[in-house]
This record gives structure tokens, C-alpha cells and sequence, in this order.
């Protein structure tokens, strides 16, 4: 597993094609932001700006995860390595990458926007957490496009309806902490969150191995 | 004469659903009035989708656990039979909310989550629709089920928790049960329950076989 993610890093390392995309996603939807958002929007405009921007830059990032590996590829995969392992390598690198992603997006916006309230580095926390839930989703329906053989518009309808849960109740949190709860009122949202993420790594151990070997 | 015994008692058990509950005495009470005999059909309604989805999940890992077109046929009928349940269910609350809340559609969380629920059976729907292969359709689309039903079954318990919701039992409010379903309206409400799953059991029957009756003439 640790093999395969280190394997997930180089791939990405020698052509950065997927880290250089989502930063430009991320630098020019922030700036989109800027020009119809005037600055200091308040607690609850910030934060449905940064989860909906969040949101697609997410998807944007792991559409093409399982897609960009021809044939030939998928059976030598299969013959090294367990398919609980290759959704695991996947579902760390996402989540490391989401992490990244967000930290970014999130730098970005406060550049442009300005910073959402005085609480910001709790509301940051609760978009971290909901990024790696995020992220879980993401590794698995990603999974299930690919297999299905069909292109990215598949990806989004299958991921909406099963992101909104998280998005809900991470923008929720986002909400709480921004408006002044301390981390002990608002801890049942990021609780729900880190248990979204627990389950989607559950059931992705479970289920992929039956997506993988067809 | 070949009837069977469940059939005749959810016949008989509609019909006591459908006039017992629209004749029966109801507690007067402020706001609901008579709106509250829409408990025995809303409700009802949400029973026979989750019980049917039940089943379709049940089926889908079926499938999985051992591949047989025949399971894969019963979960994808379970699942769009609860799908028009769902819708059913959807309107009769669409009604009752209007009449009680004031308006067809609110922000409340139990609704968020069976708007999304829907979708994401709708979505399940359409992933079928995108395959040709039966085999690699019904493994895939198992797999989503799976995903998707206990994502949801989560969601729905978990999020009207977090928030405040409009509906009885949740964020403060009390249940139904607690004062105002009094022993005359439980009479029509427990058999009521039992006669939506019986129907929606029955139609899923029916629609198998017909689907079964299909492949077996074709081929």
C-alpha cells in the first residue's frame, strides 16, 4: 500500500499535470469570486463560496483518477496488489491532495475576498475535515465512472447527490465556527464529518474489491 | 382458487386503511385538524420505500456475494418501487406541509435528506441506463446501491440531529406518539403501516414476474 502511494506521489511528481490544473482552477474561480463578491462578504456568503468552489474543484481533480490507466495497466495492478490496498493508496493520496487543494483554495480566497471572520482558523479546520470526507466520496464514484466506461458527466451525477450529506453538514459547521462557536459547540459537526469519512473508508474497503476484479 | 394469505390480508387491510382512517374518530387538535388522517398515508408511505429499498440492498448484495441476473432483477424493481413511493410519499408530505406549515416546500432537514435520496436513486437509475453489458451493469450498479443506501440511511439519521427540524420527534419538538396518537388512531396506524409495505411487496411481486416472464419468452 505504502508502495502503491509512493508510486500515486511520482506519477504526479514527474508531470504535476493534476496539481498545476487544480491550482489554476482554484486561482481563477477565486478571482471569478473577487469580481462578483465585494470584499468582506460575511460568514455565510464565505463559506457557501468555499465549499461550492471546493466542491467542483474536487471533482475536477479526481474525475480522471481511474481514467488516465489503459488496459494493460489495470491488469498489472491486479496482479500485484490486493484491490483493498488500491483503494486505500487512492484514498490517502486524495485526501493529502484534498488537503493541499483546500489549504490553497482557501489562502486564495481570503487574498481576494478578505478573511471570513475573526474564528477562521476553526472554520478552516472544519474544511480540512470535510475535505478528506470529500475526497473518500470522490476515490470511490470516481472508481465506479471508470468502470462503468463512461465520461466525466457520469462522474457528477453520480458524486452530487452522495457529497450533498457531507457538504451540508460541513458548510453547517463551517457556519457555526465562523459565527463565534468554539470548537466544543460546534465539535457534533465535525464529528459527523470525520464519521462520514470513517464510513466512506469502510465501505470503500468492502465494496471495491468487487469493482476491481471484473 | 390459488390465493395466497398476504395478498388477501393487504386487500383487506387497505380497505380498513381507507375508511377506518378517513371515517374513524381523530383528536381534535389545533393546526393539524383533520390533516392528521394524512398520517396514516404519508407515513405509510415512507415505510414501503424504506422497506423496499431495504430489500433492494439486501438483493444487491446478494448479487455480489453470489452473481445471478435474477437477484440483480429484484433489487433494480426494489429499488424503482421505492422510488414511486418515495415520490408518493413526497407529495402527500408536499400536501400536508402546505396545510399545516403553510407552504409546499420547506428548508427542513428531513426533507433535504429525501430530496437527496431521490436523487441519488435517480442517479443509480441512470448508471444503468449508461451500460450494455447485463453482467458488468448489475455488478457496478450493486455496488452503488450499497454505497449510496447506507450513505443515506446515515444521513437521514444523523443530520436532523445536528439541526432543527419541523417534523414531530426531531430538534425539540415532541413525537406523535408521546401525547396525541391516542389508542383509537394507533388501530388504524399499525395495520395502515403494515398494509403500505403489503402493497408495495406486492406490486415489486408483480413486476419481477412479469420481467422474469419476459427474458423467459425471449429467449
Amino acid at each position: 500500500m505504502w508502495t502503491l502511494l509512493q508510486h500515486l506521489w511520482l506519477l504526479e511528481w514527474r508531470t504535476k499535470y493534476r496539481f498545476y490544473n487544480s491550482l489554476l482552477y482554484a486561482l481563477s474561480t477565486s478571482f471569478i469570486a473577487s469580481l462578483v463578491v465585494s470584499r468582506y462578504p460575511g460568514v455565510s456568503v464565505w463559506s457557501g463560496l468555499m465549499w461550492f468552489l471546493m466542491l467542483f474543484n474536487s471533482i475536477t481533480a479526481c474525475s480522471d483518477a481511474f481514467r488516465n490507466e489503459g488496459e494493460r495497466r489495470h491488469i498489472f495492478y491486479r496482479q500485484l496488489s490486493r484491490p483493498e490496498d488500491i483503494f486505500f493508496s487512492r484514498f490517502l493520496f486524495h485526501g493529502l491532495f484534498g488537503l493541499l487543494l483546500v489549504s490553497l483554495q482557501f489562502g486564495l480566497l481570503c487574498f481576494f475576498i478578505g478573511a471570513p471572520s475573526a474564528h477562521w482558523s476553526s472554520m478552516f479546520l472544519h474544511i480540512l475535515i470535510g475535505a478528506v470526507s470529500l475526497m473518500g466520496v470522490l476515490s470511490l464514484t470516481s472508481a465506479i465512472a471508470a468502470m462503468s466506461g463512461n465520461n466525466v458527466s457520469m462522474m457528477a451525477v453520480l458524486s452530487f447527490p452522495l457529497l450533498i450529506p457531507v457538504l451540508m453538514i460541513g458548510l453547517e459547521g463551517t457556519l457555526q465556527a465562523g459565527l463565534g462557536d468554539s470548537l466544543q459547540q460546534a465539535w457534533k459537526f465535525a464529528l459527523g464529518n470525520t464519521a462520514m469519512g470513517g464510513l466512506v473508508a469502510t465501505l470503500g474497503y468492502l465494496l471495491f474489491p468487487y469493482l476491481w476484479n471484473a | 382458487m390459488n390465493i395466497s394469505w398476504w395478498k388477501l390480508g393487504t386487500a383487506v387491510l387497505i380497505i380498513y386503511t381507507l375508511v377506518a382512517g378517513l371515517m374513524g374518530t381523530v383528536p381534535r387538535l389545533v393546526v393539524l385538524n383533520e390533516t392528521i388522517r394524512n398520517l396514516y398515508y404519508h407515513v405509510g408511505m415512507w415505510f414501503s420505500m424504506l422497506a423496499l429499498w431495504t430489500g433492494s440492498l439486501v438483493f444487491s448484495i446478494k448479487y455480489l456475494s453470489k452473481p445471478d441476473l435474477i437477484s440483480d432483477l429484484k433489487a433494480h424493481k426494489a429499488a424503482s418501487i421505492g422510488f414511486y413511493m418515495g415520490i408518493l410519499g413526497l407529495l402527500t408530505g408536499m400536501l400536508w406541509a402546505q396545510f399545516t406549515w403553510g407552504r409546499f416546500w420547506t428548508n427542513d432537514p428531513k426533507l433535504n435528506g429525501t430530496a437527496i435520496s431521490l436523487l441519488a436513486y435517480l442517479a443509480y437509475f441512470v448508471l444503468r441506463g449508461s451500460m450494455e453489458d447485463p453482467m458488468t451493469r448489475a455488478r457496478i450498479s450493486a455496488v452503488y446501491n450499497i454505497f449510496a443506501f447506507v450513505l443515506m440511511i446515515v444521513f437521514i439519521q444523523v443530520l436532523p440531529r445536528l439541526t432543527d427540524s419541523l417534523h414531530p420527534g426531531n430538534g425539540g419538538n415532541p413525537a406523535f406518539g408521546e401525547y396525541d396518537l391516542d389508542r383509537q388512531m394507533r388501530l388504524v396506524f399499525y395495520p395502515a403501516m403494515i398494509a403500505w409495505i403489503g402493497m408495495g411487496y406486492w406490486i415489486w411481486d408483480i413486476r419481477c414476474r412479469i420481467e422474469k416472464l419476459k427474458i423467459s419468452t425471449s429467449s
